[in-house]
């Protein structure tokens, strides 16, 4: 004790940076480890001028308890029972690795029939590239098309690209009014680094204005919070729209200079009136305005004063300008419109529209996260941005701003020799592709994997390998999928390399245990980047497994597999790669000393990013010329694919009309700071409860809603879907929308899968795991409550991704 | 004599609980190397706890989360019920408890306005985590990580942990101080202040709050 005790601080205690790579951001901190091994603090590591950005939040405070987790896989694992019966024997890891090897070869013909699939973060990128250039499969994915993908695909419309998360930046610090709707930088799923510039800003009085689901800490935060049904977000930002477009609340010498919204129109085909080569860009095309300067037809470089609401006849022909268009179209979007959906009073949604033009441009709508819960997110975070793009805020002070660069590393593939070869066959996407499937990112299609593995085409799965990525949870109709993934017929071999015992490792034939992060050296180095800053991060290894855990990490698995595969004979070093990854900025000495290489600084504010943007016109196009010649079929439609703003109502009001029966409700899952997005999160005992002090473990249901249904505080209701059903623990509380049903993400998998594990140790005896021995078990997984039904809850124009919570469930006492 | 204090933003604060959970591992939780073991419920113990303040909007914590932990008064009324003195502030103001001669009488349990203390009356093996880590049976209590101050590194882990700023950590009675500055300026309040136990503990309420609209 007195040992442990004058450790803290006087130099016995050893020091190790790393970073966190429990979500996606990878904030660089530094743990405290004794010399017997125990960890005892966990801060972030700060460096000047950076830390605006990057925090060390409740879950890597959490890693002391992470690596005894009893979920943890201990050894490599062969299936014995049936698929999802939870029976497996100990072997050793010469075995799994010849199994594991043997099964590539298998299809080393046909590669394609590999599927391999990973979550970002952790050494991810190594495994994609593995599968993807050394084995040579072209099915390689991550599952965003159930998190951003309908962001992505909004973005697409203004700006000609996709649009991440990552890819704009709410400029948090200089904004005077910030609206937040269709997410929670507090509790979201990147946490810390939004809340770190969120809470700086609030604090230094930046107004707060919240439409959610729920109230929860960012409400107690915000100066005016309301509370709307699910999915209706977008009937609000149409009316804000309509409200600043006929009240002329707009920035009408931005919209001059950065978009085309002088650009004339014909007012029957909407389509451009004359476009032309345009002088001052190159490669990009310019197009017809009024000037009203001089009252006559111009190219927009020649005009004086191109007008913003102008129509007229040209050539004997009705024409208006792209604005006046975009004024129609949102016409009868009233806020009195707005507030029979929403029940937010008319007068306060205009409010809020005056109150954003009255700040701006230092006041937005802030740029979202998750857009894969209700089927009409591409549109809402379109029309979000438009009104962004209206009030001037889009890549200015205090607006939505740009991300600073980042650095390029050599693959380590390119540092360590091993023999690589192109992918090829036919892939999932491309197969979709010719059968209707839209927009497909090429990056994000776990869901038509499960398509794939449901139906059995293009073909059969040989070998599905899954690294640290929850496939049976993160699936919207993981009950089709887990039937489907029983059947040896439709995907022969399972491989799961994981950390901990979850919904998909009780479907794997093989089960190879995994580092965590903070037992291992990273295959690459990291980058952590957020707003305008990046730093180069490197994972190091701070503890051992506890001595019963035989985990590899995952490059060490997939590089002795090369090595059996006679693909390589080379050793793999992470530091020689980090050695080679590092070098042009600083190098590994620098890295290692200082923990972190700070490799851009500064948000970028410039409308366009800082060059013309990849439209044809190179501007923000307020009606997308290009997609509006591919998609002139769903205007009038309400699809994310009409090319202009429309009232798309949520899947779950088409259905019901938005009348619910008394045993009606919407199923939400929402994300918690402390378990996304590592579902292992769950499993920690000190998350549990911590989630239960904030009464957020367990579903939130409306008091009155809770009373016509006999459901009191703390009862268990059994929540049934048109997938399946769960129980989950009733909070009843006047803190969430009467629509609703709301718990967090993924921390429950009801009477689906069993609880426990059953393990045939090496010496014959029997281990059996529970699963949720500490934590989980009674929020909502609304992936297992739903069906994958295109059209509806798979929105087929944005690329087949979820609209997850947007189906009704039944809701009874248990 | 220094005079010890906090002060705890909550408009920084973003309820990601990092100081709860480093607390649990400061002076809860013990770590044996085999596993982590800790009372249940584990945030009960915390000595830095979330409250959810319910209300009507004239209060000035109304809605709003907030952290029971001990206020470390000038006039501790826990120390003032003691019947053996195990409770006593020391010398830089922190209230603290001499496990030695606690007998376990929950008198500064009782005594106590803002429910700081709590007691684990279960039992848990190895040894605490640092010299004032919990026991159990007695009654526990924040201590600002006093521990650290004997190593040389005296910050409190839940201020370590906070990497929001919403947690200041400071001598109150130095006027250099962020946690004195933010004092003098007005904008911090002391909870139940009507009392006279002068709490070292100073909350920025939130900007929404009839607090803040008053001034």
């Amino acid at each position: 004790l007195e040992k442990a005790e004058l450790a803290v601080g006087d130099g016995m205690i050893r020091e190790v940076t790393t970073a966190c790579l429990i979500c996606m951001q990878r904030c660089p901190i530094a743990v405290g480890v004794d010399s017997e091994g125990k960890i005892r603090y966990v801060r972030y590591l700060t460096m000047e001028g950076y830390d605006e950005f990057f925090a060390c939040c409740g879950r890597p405070q959490l890693i002391f308890e992470l690596p005894f987790l009893r979920e943890r896989i201990k050894k490599p694992l062969l299936r014995v029972g049936k698929r999802g019966e939870g029976k497996f024997k100990e072997i050793s890891w010469d075995e799994a690795l010849r199994l594991l090897t043997e099964w590539i070869k298998e299809y080393w013909d046909e590669p394609w029939r590999i599927v391999a699939m990973s979550r970002s973060g952790a050494d991810s990128g190594f495994f994609h590239t593995f599968f993807k250039s050394v084995v040579g499969t072209p099915n390689v994915t991550k599952h965003c098309d159930t998190c951003h993908t309908g962001l992505d695909w909004a973005g697409y419309f203004l700006f000609g690209k996709l649009v991440s998360p990552s890819s704009l930046i709410p400029d948090y610090a200089n904004a005077d009014l910030i609206v937040i709707m269709g997410r929670n930088p507090t509790q979201g799923i990147v946490a810390t680094a939004w809340s770190k510039l969120f809470a700086e800003s609030r604090a230094r009085k930046a107004r707060l204005i919240v439409f959610d689901v729920k109230r929860d800490r960012l409400c107690e935060l915000a100066d005016r919070c309301y509370i709307i049904p699910p999915g209706t977000d977008l009937a609000i930002v149409l009316a804000i729209m309509n409200v600043i477009l006929e009240e002329k609340l707009y920035n009408s010498e931005y919209l001059i200079k950065w978009t085309n919204a002088s650009m004339l129109v014909y007012e029957d085909t909407l389509e451009p009136v004359k476009m032309d080569v345009n002088p001052l860009q190159k490669d990009k095309l310019t197009y017809l305005v009024y000037d009203e300067a001089t009252g006559e037809y111009k190219l927009k470089p020649e005009a004086k004063k191109p007008a913003l609401e102008y129509e007229g006849e040209y050539n004997g022909r009705r024409v208006k300008t792209v604005l006046l268009v975009l004024k129609d179209a949102v016409k009868k979007y009233t806020p009195e419109w707005a507030s029979r959906i929403t029940g937010v009073p008319a007068e306060e949604i205009r409010w809020v529209a005056r109150e954003l033009a009255r700040a701006a441009p230092r006041a937005f709508i802030d740029h979202v996260y998750k857009a894969a819960r209700y089927y009409n997110e591409g549109m809402f975070n379109r029309v979000r941005m438009i009104v962004n793009v209206l009030l001037g805020s889009m890549g200015v002070k205090g607006g939505i701003a740009y991300p600073g660069g980042k650095p390029k590393f050599p693959s380590p593939f390119e540092v360590i020799p091993i023999e690589t070869r192109k992918p090829g066959g036919e892939s999932i996407p491309e197969y979709w592709k010719k059968r209707g499937v839209k927009n497909i990112h090429k990056k994000c299609f776990s869901q038509l994997v499960e398509k794939t593995v449901v139906e059995g085409k293009p073909y059969p799965i040989g070998l599905l390998i899954i690294y640290n990525e929850n496939i049976v949870s993160h699936i919207l109709g993981a009950r089709e999928f887990i039937e489907a993934l029983k059947d040896e017929n439709k995907v022969k071999h399972i491989v799961v390399i994981d950390t901990t015992f979850n919904e998909t490792v009780l479907f794997a034939d093989l089960v190879l245990p995994t580092t965590f992060f903070i037992e291992q050296d990273g295959a690459t180095l990291h980058y952590a980047k957020k707003g305008g800053l990046g730093q180069i991060v490197a994972i190091k290894k701070v503890v051992d497994p506890p001595k019963d855990v035989d985990a590899k990490p995952c490059w060490q698995i997939l590089w002795e597999v090369a090595k059996r595969l006679g693909l390589t004979k080379a050793e793999y070093d992470p530091r020689k790669v980090w050695e080679k990854q590092v070098e042009k900025y600083g190098g590994l000495k620098e890295l290692l000393e200082k923990g972190v290489i700070p490799v851009a600084k500064g948000l970028k504010y410039h409308p366009w990013g800082g060059k013309p943007l990849p439209t044809e016109t190179g501007e923000i196009e307020l009606i997308n010329v290009k997609l509006l010649r591919e998609y002139r079929e769903y205007l009038g439609k309400e699809s994310p694919l009409n090319p202009l703003p429309t009232w798309i109502p949520p899947a779950w009001m088409r259905e019901t009309g938005g009348q619910l029966a008394d045993d009606q409700f919407v199923v939400v899952d929402a994300m918690s700071a402390l378990t996304a997005t590592n579902t292992f999160m769950r499993f920690s005992g000190i998350v549990r409860d911590a989630m239960e002090k904030r009464r957020e473990y367990g579903v939130l249901i409306h008091t009155e809603r809770a009373a016509k249904l006999g459901i009191r505080d703390g009862d268990l209701v059994r929540i049934k879907g048109p997938g399946g059903e769960m129980i989950a623990k009733a909070i009843v509380t006047d803190g969430v929308h009467p629509t609703v049903i709301v718990g967090p993400h993924a921390t429950n998998f009801g009477e689906l899968l069993p609880k426990e594990v059953e393990v045939v140790k090496a010496d014959g005896s029997v281990e059996r795991v529970r699963i949720f021995a500490k934590g989980g078990g009674y929020g909502v997984n609304t992936n297992l409550l739903g069906l994958p039904v295109f059209g509806k809850t798979l929105v087929v124009e944005e690329g087949a991704r979820t609209a997850q919570c947007d189906f009704i469930v039944k809701v009874s006492k248990a | 004599m220094a005079r010890y204090g906090m002060v705890i933003d909550l408009n920084r604060c973003i309820g990601c609980l990092a100081c709860v959970v480093a607390c649990i591992r400061e002076n809860i939780a013990r770590q044996t190397g085999e596993d982590v073991v800790y009372p249940e419920p584990p945030v009960l113990y915390a000595r830095t706890k979330p409250v959810h303040m319910k209300g009507g909007e004239s209060l000035p914590f109304s809605d709003t989360t907030v952290f029971i932990q001990c206020q470390h008064c000038e006039n501790p009324p826990c120390a003032m019920v003691c019947p053996t003195g195990a409770t006593f502030v020391d010398e830089y103001g922190v209230v603290r408890l001499d496990h030695n001669k606690c007998i376990g009488c929950r008198a500064c349990m009782i005594a106590c306005p803002y429910a700081a203390r709590t007691m684990y009356r279960g039992s848990l093996p190895g040894e605490p985590p640092n010299k004032y880590g919990l026991v159990p049976n007695t009654p526990d209590k924040c201590t600002f990580c006093v521990h650290r101050r004997e190593a040389g590194n005296w910050v409190p882990a839940c201020v370590e942990a906070c990497a929001f700023g919403a947690r200041m950590f400071g001598d109150l009675d130095d006027d250099k101080s962020e946690v004195a500055r933010i004092v003098r300026s007005g904008t911090a309040v002391q909870l139940l202040s009507g009392l006279g136990c002068d709490p070292k503990l100073f909350y920025v309420p939130p900007l929404r709050s009839a607090l803040n609209a008053r001034r």
